[in-house]
């Protein structure tokens, strides 16, 4: 199974993960890493390093990130000589997709892909999308 | 110009691309760092983050032209990696008249080091360079982002002693 290794700034890493978790249970070959801004580059490479070998099964590791350009994805890009895919601007519903996907056996590549168009799909500017709908009238059903 | 010369072990990273590089409407910024210059993968990583309008340029410290950069028409930002890089940076000709003002931004815990603000830490030596620089002419400060308060030399003198050791 694809391993998945959150890393963020602060700890939003263990509290995007613990959200996740409550909503679907526990989450196999998960970790969540905090690069906190007081700790060595290198202790949090090392943190994340340890991450991804707890997770990494032999099937690689998606690492998901908070930004790109942030210090935990400048990590992560450092560890694309293993196999890892690294995605940036992790949110809930990927973890949450996260926890249905994998079990198809889909590869890396195509997890990777598929949680970023899922992150971005769930990104919604959702009280224009209600509008719209008040809009048609209730002529529109679901 | 050169708007501002930091040191940030972290190179470039979310302080700088949401944080200075606006604050200080930089057009460029330079890293001024012989590992990152050495790694194309690093290369490739802090420069694949930046926005429209602001370029980046990772070269070794010895070979950064810091005329040529305070010549320059756009406001630069330039990023040194530790504090002993400072005094590297000085001798490859960087001058108070150059850029006065040396921001302290990430330095980050190592025995020996006692700790100024969260993320800065200096040694006694480091402390020593710092003096030096002051003496030079620069302004020294710690400040890890653009709205916090600057904390000057003195100030980080006394959370120096404080600190003990």
């Amino acid at each position: 199974m694809v391993g998945v290794v959150i890393a963020t700034h602060g700890r939003l890493a263990e509290e995007l993960l613990a959200c996740a978790e409550v909503i679907t249970g526990k989450l196999p070959r998960a970790r969540a890493v905090s690069v906190s801004s007081n700790v060595p580059m290198d202790e949090a490479r090392d943190a994340l390093a340890l991450a991804i070998r707890e997770v990494e099964d032999g099937d690689g590791v998606l690492v998901l990130t908070d930004m790109l350009g942030g210090t935990p994805a400048n990590l992560a890009l450092g560890f694309l000589e293993d196999r890892v895919d690294v995605v940036t601007g992790v949110n809930l519903p990927m973890l949450l997709k996260l926890s249905t996907c994998r079990a198809a056996h889909a590869s890396l590549s195509d997890i990777a892909r598929l949680i970023t168009g899922y992150g971005q799909k769930n990104i919604t500017l959702a009280s224009e999308l209600l509008r719209a709908r008040a809009r048609g009238g209730g002529a529109e059903s679901p | 110009m050169i708007a501002l010369v930091r040191v940030d072990n972290r190179l470039i990273h979310g302080q700088i691309l949401v944080g200075w590089a606006p604050h200080l409407r930089a057009e460029a910024v330079v890293v001024a760092d012989d590992e990152a210059a050495k790694s194309p993968l690093a290369r490739a990583a802090m420069t694949l983050c930046l926005p429209p309008g602001l370029e980046a340029s990772i070269q070794p410290l010895a070979r950064v032209d810091f005329r040529a950069l305070a010549a320059s028409r756009c406001a630069v930002l330039v990023l040194v990696r530790d504090v002993p890089d400072l005094e590297r940076a000085r001798e490859a000709g960087l001058d108070p008249s150059l850029c006065r003002r040396l921001n302290l931004g990430n330095v980050h815990y190592a025995p020996g080091r006692r700790q100024i603000t969260p993320s800065v830490f200096l040694s006694e030596e480091e402390l020593a360079q710092l003096r030096r620089l002051a003496s030079a002419g620069f302004e020294v400060e710690a400040r890890a982002v653009p709205l916090d308060q600057p904390l000057d030399l003195p100030e980080i003198e006394r959370r120096f002693a404080a600190a003990g050791g």
